[in-house]
């Protein structure tokens, strides 16, 4: 994600539009990919100063700034070719030797510390700093990316840059909440979640501490996001961000030239993955929905881990959760969101090793305990008899 | 009723009638449960201790206190600095300047107190420096949290960046918060470090506070008030290393000064105008402004070339050169401007570097090496600033480029760690018809008076 110095926005009330590099941008962008093409191998000293000098074709310098960020973070720098470190320490010995015994010589010297590895006094002056970032060579990625890839690589990182000055979020999202509730709930962040009188649903996510204060400290955290809502039916994030002082609202809607992330993972856990496969294979009557539609408990919304459907008969339904995460405050939020649900079939599947007290279990719930793998036929039956009931 | 912690805050479970009005609390909608930020611990556990009887703590955790030691012997003021704190009610703040033994002081606190401590200090460097020297000092193992290092014990040190990532889950497991360089903090940004932590003792250790009140009072609030301070002028000569400051003045060539009024002839009048139409705006301010058309990015690069030629000009390699054959029994701390600075020095005298760049093991090799006097002369740009205790050092050239006073305080700081009749020297190179004359003034006032 691009450095506060770096983002781009217009200031429109209190509303900051980030500059987003398109199409127009093209021409320029392909200069400066020329430009990296030619600094390949260069060391990195003369490409910071080559960059720094006014570009020889005509582009917005704050636009520019960022693509040239993009592009250094998708270089590497060559390692050095020797331990130049061991080569600095033996040649500052030889130096104070050589002073304590009123005789320094620059060259002598030189020759007196490397020669202990293996080196003549020319190749030791040559790489006495040959592992300091400004002398390692810029080796630049192959392929380059084109303007359009170098465009929405470099505008996801200024919106991930203006989320990580977030303090508070808002996303409208339809389709795939599933995955963006997994990064909420990984990255420990307070998220309500709310059904829009569409079809989608509604997030209000922050940190505990953002009570208190606007604190940027979830920033990173919030930021992790951005990368899935593009692969999201459709979104709209408003982010409250602290920019330069001042607290600002960065809108984020469909259509935002970003690029978008990984695509996230189906399961959250190989657990889970694993029990999915293992129940299709072992039975053709009922069908594992991985993602169902969420339902309330009092005033929130939760996302039920799987809904299990007969295929013939879809007014037979039962909710599975899995508990197989064993931090003790895991547990404790997880049975709180369970017991918090409506009372409609469901079956629990609990790992042994957790010894929850049937106390702390939901009265309403069928429970199946397992050890590292749920078995489906255990699975199965305690499905049909939460549906009978 | 029941308090908790939850990353870096406190929940109170039962619902207490009036908690809007306990200290800190406020109603979290998003939970439906009441909350305050975890350095009100103290205060909200015992005003809910007192209303309501089934009261039960359990944001604190009950774990291993350190190794019991003895104090360590202290200095009259080190020791006065320490009762002080307790006094205090074991929250507040100690200035005592470079040299004068702050985490020996902080050693002592530990000792006295047989509290969990959370020791927090800006850099890498320092966080190697606590380590060895809270080892050394009895109270080990040491926990560390920074420099890719993550793992706790009784006493742990962590650099203010990883605390601020880890202090959800490490707040509420110190008694006693110890902050090096305090002044960093106040600002706002980063204070998170301390307002999520339990821990009810706090001692702050700083040589230079900040004149704000705003940010003095948020320090107040987070660590304590200052409860001790002692100068360079009350403890030098006797408790720190009695020392001069020479100015050196030298000139640029005749090529260097071409070029350099030709750089600021094209900088300066953008800059003036710049300033003229918007009086008491910063040169950050300036800078992005300036970065916003060709004419001004061309006078920013303009600007870096002069300070590059002002820097390290011929005659100031002189100076360092003969610097260096004068003083060559001594012990002596180069400072440059830059990083490039420090290399082009290292380059031609062939003397270790100590920068950012350095990584750890070099450091500590290099800095070993020098105590044992096997490398008598370092050169730094920025590291060696704050706080790192480089032993016996008593010469030390400022080749150029103080940021600002509390910096050039802090280098002429790294001279006065005291020894047997030591008289530091502290060389400052200047270059005349330049912006540095006006530094050298600014910086000569702020050490009178610091």
């Amino acid at each position: 994600m691009l450095p506060a110095d770096r983002l781009q926005v217009r200031i429109a009330g209190r509303e900051a539009v980030p500059v987003w590099l398109g199409p127009e941008d093209h021409a320029w962008l392909r200069a400066l990919i020329d430009d990296f093409a030619r600094l390949d191998g260069r060391p990195y000293r003369e490409v910071i100063s080559f960059l720094q000098e006014p570009s020889r074709t005509a582009s917005p310098a704050g636009k520019r700034r960022m693509a040239i960020w993009m592009l250094q973070h998708l270089c590497t720098r060559d390692r050095p070719p020797l331990d130049a470190a061991a080569l600095r320490d033996a040649v500052a010995v030889a130096a104070q030797r050589a002073r304590d015994a009123d005789r320094f010589d620059r060259s002598e010297v030189l020759d007196a510390g490397s020669r202990s590895l293996g080196l003549s006094a020319a190749a030791a002056d040559e790489h006495l700093f040959a592992d300091l970032p400004g002398e390692r060579r810029l080796r630049t990625p192959t392929p380059l990316p084109d303007p359009q890839a170098l465009a929405t690589r470099t505008n996801l990182a200024l919106a991930q840059g203006l989320l990580r000055l977030a303090f508070e979020v808002s996303i409208e999202l339809y389709g795939g909440a599933r995955a963006v509730v997994r990064q909420v709930r990984l990255r420990r962040l307070v998220c309500t979640v709310r059904r829009k009188m569409t079809d989608g649903v509604r997030f209000e996510i922050s940190g505990p501490f953002s009570l208190f204060r606007r604190t940027t400290m979830y920033g990173r955290a919030l930021a992790s996001i951005l990368p899935l809502l593009p692969w999201c039916d459709r979104f709209e994030l408003v982010a409250r961000c602290l920019l330069r002082g001042h607290a600002v609202s960065v809108h984020l809607r469909p259509g935002d030239p970003i690029a978008a992330g990984e695509p996230p993972r189906p399961y959250d856990s190989r657990l889970e993955e694993r029990f999915a496969r293992d129940f299709a294979r072992a039975n053709l009557d009922w069908d594992l929905i991985r993602e169902p539609e969420p339902v309330q408990a009092g005033e929130a919304l939760v996302f039920p881990d799987f809904a299990v459907v007969h295929r013939r008969d879809p007014s037979k339904r039962c909710l599975l959760e899995i508990v197989g995460f064993w931090t003790p405050e895991y547990l404790r939020e997880k049975l709180d969101r369970v017991r918090a649900m409506p009372r409609e079939p469901m079956v629990l599947c609990i790992d042994r090793s957790l010894n929850c007290s049937a106390g702390e279990l939901p009265a309403h719930a069928r429970i199946v305990w397992f050890r590292r793998r749920i078995e489906p036929g255990a699975a199965m039956a305690a499905i049909e008899a939460a549906v009978k009931k | 009723m029941q308090l908790l912690f939850d990353r870096g805050t406190l929940l109170i479970r039962g619902n207490p009638a009036e908690a809007g009005r306990l200290p800190g609390v406020l109603w979290d909608p998003r939970i439906g449960a009441w909350r305050a930020p975890a350095y009100r611990h103290v205060e909200l556990a015992k005003e809910l201790a007192r209303r309501y009887a089934d009261f039960h703590d359990e944001a604190r955790l009950q774990l291993p206190a350190p190794p019991s030691i003895g104090c360590p012997g202290l200095r009259p003021y080190q020791a006065a600095a320490v009762a002080a704190w307790e006094l205090a009610g074991r929250r507040g703040i100690i200035a005592l300047p470079t040299g004068a033994g702050k985490t020996r002081t902080a050693i002592a606190a530990i000792a006295r107190t047989g509290l969990r401590a959370l020791c927090l200090v800006p850099t890498r460097v320092l966080l190697a420096q606590w380590v060895k020297m809270l080892g050394e000092a009895g109270l080990g193992p040491i926990g560390e949290y920074g420099d890719g290092r993550r793992f706790e014990h009784p006493v742990t040190v962590a650099t203010f960046a990883s605390a601020w990532r880890n202090v959800e889950t490490l707040g509420n497991r110190f008694d006693l918060l110890v902050v090096d360089e305090v002044h960093h903090f106040g600002l706002g940004a980063g204070d998170e470090a301390l307002e999520m932590c339990t821990a009810a003792a706090r001692l702050g250790l700083s040589a230079t506070l900040p004149d704000d009140p705003i940010r003095r009072a948020r320090l107040d609030a987070l660590v304590g008030p200052e409860v001790y301070r002692a100068s360079v002028e009350e403890l030098a000569g006797r408790y720190l290393a009695a020392f001069q400051l020479v100015t050196i003045t030298v000139g640029l060539t005749p090529e260097e000064r071409r070029a350099y009024d030709a750089e600021v002839s094209v900088f300066r009048p953008l800059c003036r105008a710049f300033f003229d139409s918007a009086p008491g705006a910063s040169w950050s301010d300036f800078a992005s402004a300036a970065g916003k058309s060709d004419e001004g990015r061309r006078a920013l690069a303009a600007w870096r070339r002069s300070r590059s030629i002002v820097r390290y000009g011929t005659a100031k390699r002189g100076v360092v050169h003969d610097l260096l054959l004068r003083h060559r029994t001594h012990r002596i701390l180069v400072f440059a401007a830059d990083n490039d600075t420090a290399y082009a020095v290292a380059r031609e005298h062939l003397v270790q570097p100590i920068t950012c760049d350095i990584g750890p093991k070099e450091r500590a090799r290099a800095l070993q090496r020098f105590f044992d006097g096997e490398l008598r002369i370092l050169v730094s740009a920025r590291v060696l600033n704050e706080g790192i205790d480089v032993p016996a050092a008593d010469i030390a050239i400022v080749v150029g480029g103080s940021q600002g006073s509390r910096e050039y305080i802090q280098r002429v700081g790294r001279v006065l760690r005291p020894s047997e009749g030591k008289e530091a020297v502290v060389y400052d190179l200047v270059t005349r018809g330049t912006f540095e004359v006006r530094l050298a003034h600014r910086h000569r006032r702020a050490l009178a008076s610091g």
